[in-house]
């Protein structure tokens, strides 16, 4: 019972690591970087969303609308000025250091606004643990796993039954041959920007509850975020919401296995291990050699 | 007229001195103060509360006309609860400033950063950091402390746990810096005191928001009650994590349960939880506490209302600590630092307001050990602490 208590709490944190690998695969697909200050965007949301809520006294519903929009925002701030100069050129890798630069400014600028201190966040349903079956069950975690689901169901119909979802994909695969078929290629882009800044209030929202949020949560959350969409593939969004999945299991049940003391290195050991034995990931296509 | 050169400098050197002769008197004539403390970072609410009190004193004394003919003046620095700012401060403090002593550097690791340099200069330093090792004269000449150590935390708890307690299988969670080391080596002393060795010792960092596996690793080896060592927020993370895995085992800690993030943050999960405080700031079921205490509080909600530093129990000790400077030099006639240094250690049974203190040439460490005693966290009333059933 301990152990299956654990795969829940595991899949909880899972969930938020695979929107954060899907928000950084859709930055991924349109502008072929990887965004670094993702973890950044979702400690944004959640501090924005803990001030709407608790200080401000506005409903949760406003409250996510506001962190979701001004983090949208903030998304396509970022492209403009720290990826859309840099990108596009293969051999110039100047984009890591402009995007790690805005990570930490965005780290400073939540330290020097709120503070070090985390910031309490309504709970969702509820953080204290129910009795299901025998299994100890933190509501919050359900609403973090169902509320995660949600997401990436709603983006999977996005992608494939709609008009937009089809054009973003047109422009992920060849924006090129896209703009000669009638696509309004930069339409796209920050569409799909500010999807994956929504994406990150998302992720705010369910783990603000659960972990609380603070200045410094999101250089970690980054890279936990980077591993997930590294493992199941960068550019793969399947792949991104399974490498999540398994990295929160991975990660907590391997206190009980390794110890504590290694438990922060799981994620760069999956990381380090998947780039040698399958650098495409669990669910990436190898590029084609055309000849 | 253009004037003769070596009559010009004759008069530019003249004047200097006269200058520098001038400022000398003025110099003499006042005490100053430097205080490296985290006024940023996360320790900033022991700085800011440090800074509260400190200003409270030095008000005080100079509307009352000084301390021997001399006024005081503070010069405060922000270590950013960083080692490496610490030392930039404490350099500036002894050279630029030509400060006559220097108090702070609550968090552990920045008074060790510290402490070489100060006593290199032989300028005394009351060090307010808890790790034991701060105030060995050998090491440290010009070092004292009135503040609590680890040691004697520990040893509070440990006599709590294993006599009011009766739990013989201690498990240990420690979070993985310089501070839950020090704590766990205070914590390991005190138990190898008592022929007691942990069942099982666990680790968290500052990012850990999710401690289940570690506490059911500590469960699962038997353990009987849970000793912790950390910051506020992170104790809080530890305290639901235990609510989430059903860890319903007694779980007793260090000072850091009484920061505000641990009872902002623990909610009802950290309801049950205890550790090592000031018997000062504490009450028992039927009382509200010290007078003098709520005297104290009453004093700095007087002078800082609303902004009242949530950490005020640190702001009792800087009280002591100042009034007790002043207290030397007042006995030594001076500000000289061999001679306060002398006083202090000459200092017996004085009267403070978290404690009595006592000094010696082999003693640096003038808090008595007696003034440590177990409480809740929450459930404060005016921020005095409820001492736990029976505790010591």
């Amino acid at each position: 019972m301990q152990f299956l208590s654990a795969i829940v709490a595991g899949l909880a944190v899972g969930s938020i690591y695979a929107l954060l690998a899907l928000a950084i695969t859709v930055v991924f697909s349109v502008r072929r970087v990887v965004n670094f200050a993702q973890g950044d965007l979702v400690m944004a949301a959640g501090l924005v969303g803990a001030t709407a809520i608790t200080a401000w006294g506005l409903p949760y519903i406003a409250g996510l609308i506001l962190a979701g929009a001004a983090v949208a925002a903030l998304s396509i701030l970022i492209d403009r000025v720290a990826i859309k100069p840099l990108a596009g050129d293969e051999s110039n890798i100047a984009w890591i250091l402009s995007i790690v630069a805005v990570a930490i400014i965005l780290g400073n600028a939540g330290t020097l606004i709120w503070g070090t201190e985390p910031q309490t966040f309504p709970s969702l349903l509820s953080s204290r643990p129910v009795n299901v079956a025998g299994l100890r069950i933190v509501p919050d975690h359900l609403a973090a796993i169902g509320g995660a689901i949600a997401i990436m169901v709603g983006f999977h119909l996005l992608q494939t039954r709609t008009m937009l979802g089809r054009s973003m994909r047109a422009v992920a695969r060849d924006s090129a041959m896209a703009q000669l078929l009638g696509i309004s290629v930069s339409r796209s882009v920050t569409i799909a920007l500010a999807i994956s800044g929504g994406m990150a209030a998302v992720a705010g929202f369910l783990i603000g509850p659960i972990t609380f949020v603070s200045a410094g949560l999101g250089f970690a959350l980054g890279i936990k975020g980077f591993a997930a969409a590294a493992l199941g593939g960068l550019g793969s969004f399947r792949g991104a919401a399974a490498g999540g999945m398994i990295l929160g299991v991975a990660e907590t049940l391997a206190v009980s296995v390794i110890g504590s003391a290694l438990k922060d290195s799981v994620a760069l050991v999956i990381l380090c291990l998947i780039l040698v034995v399958k650098p495409t990931g669990l669910f990436g296509e190898a590029p084609v050699a055309k000849v | 007229m253009i004037p003769n050169t070596t009559a010009l400098i004759r008069r530019i050197a003249l004047a200097l001195a006269l200058g520098s002769l001038a400022a000398a008197p003025a110099a003499s004539q006042e005490i100053v103060i430097g205080i490296i403390n985290p006024m940023t970072g996360p320790g900033s609410d022991l700085g800011v509360s440090g800074q509260q009190a400190a200003d409270l004193v030095v008000n005080e004394v100079n509307k009352a006309g000084g301390v021997n003919g001399m006024k005081l003046r503070v010069v405060y620095r922000d270590d950013q609860s960083n080692p490496q700012r610490g030392v930039a401060a404490a350099l500036e403090l002894l050279q630029r400033e030509k400060v006559d002593v220097i108090m702070g550097a609550n968090l552990t690791n920045v008074a060790f950063a510290i402490s070489p340099i100060i006593n290199e200069a032989k300028v005394p330093f009351i060090v307010f950091g808890t790790g034991d090792g701060l105030t060995d004269p050998e090491k440290f000449p010009y070092s004292f402390r009135l503040n609590m150590t680890n040691s004697m935390e520990a040893a509070a708890i440990i006599e709590y746990v294993v006599k009011t307690l009766g739990k013989k299988a201690p498990g240990l969670l420690v979070d993985n810096t310089a501070l839950g080391q020090s704590g766990e080596r205070a914590l390991r002393g005190a138990l190898e005191k008592q022929g007691i060795a942990p069942v099982g010792r666990e680790t968290f960092a500052l990012a850990d928001t999710d401690m289940t596996g570690q506490l059911n690793a500590l469960k699962n080896a038997k353990a009987d009650v849970i000793l912790v060592w950390g910051l506020g927020p992170m104790l809080a993370h530890a305290a639901r994590s235990a609510e989430r895995a059903g860890v319903d085992l007694p779980v007793i800690g260090g000072i850091g349960m009484h920061q505000e993030g641990f009872y902002k943050l623990a909610g009802p999960a950290g309801e049950k939880w205890s550790a090592s405080f000031f018997r000062a700031f504490t009450r028992g079921d039927g009382d509200q506490g010290s007078p003098a205490i709520r005297d104290f509080i009453g004093r700095l909600r007087g002078a800082y209302g609303d902004r009242i530093a949530a950490s005020n129990m640190i702001s009792g000790v800087w009280d002591d600590a100042l009034r007790l400077y002043l207290h030397a030099v007042s006995t030594a006639k001076s500000k000289e630092s061999a001679k306060i240094k002398a006083a202090i250690e000459a200092t017996r049974e004085y009267k403070g307001l978290m404690a009595t203190y006592s000094f010696g040439p082999a003693k640096h460490d003038g808090f008595d050990p007696k003034g440590v005693t177990i409480a809740y966290s929450m459930g404060a009333v005016d921020f005095i602490r409820r001492r736990v059933p029976n505790a010591p």
